[in-house]
């Protein structure tokens, strides 16, 4: 479809975004790509001791967490996502299919965005408790023994297993959310064409609502997935500081935890640069995954 | 296009440029002590980390200040806890935008050097007029704030914590087991009431022993047992032969748990666990007194007297307790005008009648030796005395005699209490702290052997 | 006749199907929706609870109506000045929501529908951002807020300026918007631009109100932002009065030994969070409305 180019046009529309994206969001990336360049910067005095290319990646790879850091992220992220958006999306077309109570159930999806973080925290450390929690309940009828998920000395399959549920439940409310106002866009008229065929309901699902919501999917997909690889303030919310079970420290702990871990020290000479590089690593492989992530949704994304 | 292009690249030239804009570029501070304090009017900005109740006790002490020196405004700000303090102080000190006065830990002022930010104190210290007398503060107080490696004070202490035991009275008493208020226990002495207080009859506890802070735990017991843990210079020195004996020896008591910490309840203190009975003993903060005023009828033991006794020592080994709590300084962006008010300002903060008042509001420790020899603070200790004595006590005093005993002990611990060193670097003093109390968590949950622990803690503290 | 018959017959299995599948349906939403409820449902008792219930193990999990302390919501709005909190946080959340709605419909608009040189490069630049950690953009925004002269001698306006320009746009809103800009049928634009539309008329008339179900979410969503927003607010602010609500629900409840009242906490977290419920309940029936296209002129 060739459009005659609207370049000054385009600009005056984006001017607005663009002179706050430029300071408040460019400008700190700048400040990044430079700062990582530098050999023990001294952030209180802003001086440095000479230029270094590798020097402050190298602290990052070399750290003794770097591993398990990348091994949780990458797990939390190519599982959580996929599970989420697939729940969210079920739920959403579930929810746009029945008539009653509908108003209730979607204020009910809702809540957790006007729930306080360390309620949902202090509620799910509860859930997954050995002794009491609800899910050992849960299992216990099944004649499951309980299980240590995030107690003294879990293991960290357990206490992997438990956070991947709780991120599962964060992301949800603004999944539906969007999800629902996206199917409620949808033309009825589609709809009713396929109910007059006797469509099959799977066949519906695939043929017509996918498709018409993949703009929506691909933005749940593309920001989840980001978002993901960001991890940090669920481990926190589940496990606190201690990135872990008591007596496992640090079992669950991201890349994320590593920028944080090093501006902890942003007194001392080097801890900015290297919370940069760290930053400059996930910000690297968060970039690959989401060009390939687009390269294969291309085909699949129909406006 | 190519326009553009050149556009974008002197912008990004500009903003690399600027990039080095951040930072305070200070040099080191230069002192000047006015003789007296101008007339002008002066603006005291002053950070800390208190919660609304105490920060209201800050205020009253303000006030009578400002009436004092009328020409003095003290405006304070609390941060939300002592990260949030410091990391706002540390963005202020880059921004050049710093409150007056700060308080915090040695920890966060070794950072905050690293930018020159603070106020040498010697000089007002060793002043004709504005001077102060070093001698009436309790020396391991002071030392704290004389551990910086050039020499220099950089802060006054302003309230203190240490650590104490709280124990299930009924229980020991049941046992003919007494406890001292002013005489250390020992290890040795632990075992042999974990032997009658230990089980789960009636009158005996699960667990004897809890320490709420396994960080606390590691760093006295290294003192006790003499063994390594860190230097002024950063550093790590817990590979030695007396760390493992101490990690050998607890272990040995966690296997029968007779010691525990509070992660043996999913807890972050034992507050819990000993007001319902699950442990008879339970050593934590002076701070912490309120939370372990019994008051769980429901509990094992129901509402049973509670007794307080020093942290346990071990046996032929130098006695060591922690020492904790705020100290403040002056920042050197202050005018000399500001820095004069602000001494006079922690002077009177420091000064016998307020140390000695706000310890008794909080139960933080005075700072200074002759605070605890005031009417109204004798008195107060004289609470605990009436007590063992076995007198009656009015309402007011059976309300605040658990914080007079928690007193009583802290002031029994004051001769030997001691402070880890502060430095900052590729490892921080801080970040060892957090490492040892992992340490020890990580051997008490049986995740980690003690080999284990201390080739771990070493790995994350390589730096 | 036969038809009828067979008719007949297919449409009461037919009917059968169909309620059990609505049961299913119902049977999995009531599911869900259980595991959502359960933190906040956990909120609203531990706002009733004693400050003893709240830490006796195992946990209580339902009090009697003549147990709950009513008290504690009274004690929470005294921890902390909430009114003013509430009024900073109202102030600051209107003028970034203001802004970024406005931002974000000019910026996809122009992403979705105008055609101009280094478009697809320049979004996936945009989206290349969300990639970096957030902490990363505080330490550096706080340098230029403190260079616009908002932080030195701060005073009221100054600091509802430094929290609320920053966060007058938003790459992730301005993704989502385009996207759903993006669906808006070509025909009906060129339509338009037949009938003599300019494109700011266009947008404002046509494109707006199509995307108004994506634009209210994006409303609630950015308010909620400021609801919880926490470090940025307690960084540049230099006197209590000036903080947010968020501000106050964490840092009023713990005593010196940092011990935290949760009852307290979760009462004034209850308390806080109302108007947002409130503010959902009134505009959920607009993120709900669907459009029919055929029904659009032009």
């Amino acid at each position: 479809m060739l459009e005659e180019k609207h370049n000054i046009k385009a600009w005056f529309y984006l001017a607005p975004a663009m002179v706050l994206l430029l300071v408040f969001t460019f400008y700190p990336i700048f400040n990044a790509f430079f700062l990582v360049f530098l050999k023990d910067y001294n952030y209180l005095q802003g001086t440095w001791d000479g230029f270094t290319l590798t020097e402050n990646f190298r602290y990052v790879f070399k750290n003794q967490n770097f591993a398990q850091a990348m091994t949780n992220t990458l797990l939390i992220t190519f599982v959580s996502v996929p599970v989420s958006v697939i729940v969210a999306l079920l739920v959403s077309v579930w929810l746009n299919s029945i008539k009653k109570l509908r108003g209730t159930f979607q204020t009910i999806f809702f809540l957790p965005y006007v729930t306080n973080a360390i309620a949902i925290g202090m509620a799910f450390a509860f859930m997954f408790n050995q002794n009491y929690g609800l899910i050992n309940t849960f299992l216990g009828w099944f004649g499951i023994n309980p299980v240590n998920w995030v107690g003294l000395g879990a293991s960290w399959s357990n206490a992997m297993f438990s956070l991947l549920i709780y991120t599962v439940w964060l992301g949800m409310a603004f999944k539906i959310m969007v999800f629902l106002s996206g199917l409620q866009s949808i033309d009825k008229q589609y709809y009713d064409a396929a109910r007059v065929d006797s469509t099959k309901r799977s066949r519906i699902f695939r043929k017509i609502t996918v498709p018409l919501l993949s703009p929506m999917i691909f933005y749940i997909t593309i920001t989840s997935f980001i978002g993901a690889f960001k991890a940090y303030t669920e481990v926190i919310g589940m496990f606190g500081e201690r990135l872990g079970p008591a007596g496992n420290d640090r079992a669950l702990i991201t890349v994320v935890a590593l920028v944080y871990d090093a501006l902890d020290r942003s007194g001392a000479p080097g801890a900015l640069s290297e919370a940069a590089a760290a930053s400059i690593i996930l910000f690297g492989i968060t970039l690959v995954f989401t060009l390939v992530n687009m390269q294969v949704s291309k085909k699949r994304v129909h406006y | 296009m190519k326009k553009l292009f050149t556009l974008i690249l002197s912008l990004t030239f500009v903003f690399a440029l600027s990039a080095c804009l951040g930072g305070g570029g200070r040099e080191e501070t230069e002192v000047t002590v006015l003789d007296e304090l101008p007339e002008e009017d002066i603006e005291i900005v002053l950070w800390h980390a208190f919660g609304d109740d105490n920060a209201a006790l800050l205020q009253d002490m303000f006030d009578d200040f400002e009436a004092m020196y009328p020409q003095v405004t003290i405006t304070q700000l609390g941060q939300g806890g002592y990260d949030g303090l410091r990391e706002s102080t540390i963005q202020a000190v880059v921004s050049g935008t710093t409150p007056t006065m700060v308080f915090g830990y040695p920890d966060h002022f070794v950072e905050y050097l690293n930018g020159n930010a603070l106020v040498p104190l010697d000089d007002y210290i060793e002043h004709d007029d504005h001077g102060i007398d070093l001698d009436d503060f309790v020396a391991g107080f002071l030392a704290e704030n004389q551990q910086y490696l050039d020499g220099n004070q950089y802060s006054m202490p302003f309230a203190k914590s240490t650590e104490m035991v709280v124990y299930n009275k009924d229980v020991m008493d049941y046992h003919n087991i007494d406890i001292s208020m002013t005489e250390a226990l020992t290890w040795s002495d632990i075992e042999e009431i974990a032997e009658t207080v230990q089980g789960t009859g009636d009158m005996q506890c699960e667990h004897l022993f809890n320490a709420d802070s396994a960080a606390n735990f590691f760093i006295v017991s290294s003192r006790q047992w003499e063994a390594g843990y860190t230097n002024n210079e950063g550093e790590i020195l817990i590979d030695n032969p007396q760390t493992r004996e101490f990690l050998n020896y607890f272990n040995g008591l966690f296997d029968n748990d007779t010691v525990s910490f509070p992660i043996e309840w999913d807890e972050n203190y034992g507050s819990v666990p000993f007001q319902d009975g699950r442990v008879c003993m339970s050593q934590g903060s002076t701070a912490g007194t309120r939370h372990n005023i019994p008051s769980q009828a429901d509990g094992k033991f129901g509402i049973f007297e509670m007794g307080i006794a020093p942290v346990v020592q071990k046996e032929d080994g130098p006695d060591s307790a922690m020492q904790q709590g705020p100290n403040v300084a002056i920042m050197s962006d202050a005018t000399d005008a500001e820095r004069l008010a602000s001494w006079l300002l922690i002077k009177f903060m420091t000064n016998t009648e307020n140390t000695s008042d706000f310890a008794m509001s909080t139960g933080y420790v005075p700072v200074r030796q002759s605070a605890f020899s005031t009417p109204e603070y004798q008195a107060f200790l004289g609470i605990v005395d009436k007590y063992q004595a076995g007198e009656e006590l009015s309402f007011d005093e059976q309300d605040r005699l658990p914080y007079a005993m928690a007193a009583t002990v802290a002031y029994a611990q004051v001769e030997y209490y001691a402070f880890d060193p502060a430095f900052v670097g590729r490892v921080t003093s801080s970040g060892a702290r957090r490492e040892a109390g992992l340490a020890f968590e990580a051997i008490y949950a049986g995740t980690r052997t003690v080999e284990e622990a201390i080739e771990r803690m070493k790995n994350q503290l390589g730096g | 006749m036969t038809n009828d018959t067979v008719v007949y017959g297919d449409e009461k299995s037919n009917r059968r199907k169909q309620m059990i599948r609505l049961g299913i349906v119902y049977a999995l939403l009531v599911f869900f929706a259980l595991f959502i409820l359960i933190p906040f449902y956990w909120m609203i008792i531990t706002a009733l609870k004693t400050s003893t219930q709240v830490f006796t193990s195992p946990p209580i999990l339902w009090l009697n109506p003549t147990d709950w302390q009513f008290s504690n919501f009274a004690l929470a709005l005294d921890a902390a000045p909430f009114a003013r909190f509430m009024a900073n946080t109202v102030l600051v959340s209107f003028l970034s929501t203001v802004g970024t709605v406005i931002t974000t419909i000019f910026a996809s608009f122009a992403f979705s529908r105008l055609n101009f040189v280094g478009r697809d490069i320049l979004f996936m630049l945009l989206i290349a951002t969300m990639m970096i950690p957030g902490e990363m953009f505080v330490i550096t925004n706080f340098l230029t807020v403190v260079n616009l002269g908002w932080i030195q001698d701060q005073t009221f306006f100054d600091a509802v300026l430094a929290m609320s320009i920053p966060f007058m746009t938003s790459i992730f809103y301005i993704f989502f918007l385009r996207q759903t800009f993006k669906q808006i049928p070509n025909e009906l634009y060129y339509a338009a631009k037949v009938d003599g539309t300019k494109d700011l008329q266009y947008l404002w008339k046509v494109m707006v109100p199509i995307g108004m179900p994506t634009i209210i979410t994006i409303t609630i969503l950015n308010a909620m932002g400021t609801w919880n927003a926490y470090i940025w607010p307690r960084l540049v602010t230099q006197q209590e009065s000036f903080r947010l609500v968020s501000n106050g629900l964490r840092d009023a409840f713990s005593d010196i030994a940092g011990v935290i009242q949760y009852n307290e906490q979760m009462a004034a977290a209850l308390l806080v969070t109302l108007p947002l419920l409130v503010v959902f309940l009134l505009l959920k029936k607009y993120i709900m409305r669907g459009v029919s296209r055929s029904g659009i002129k032009g």
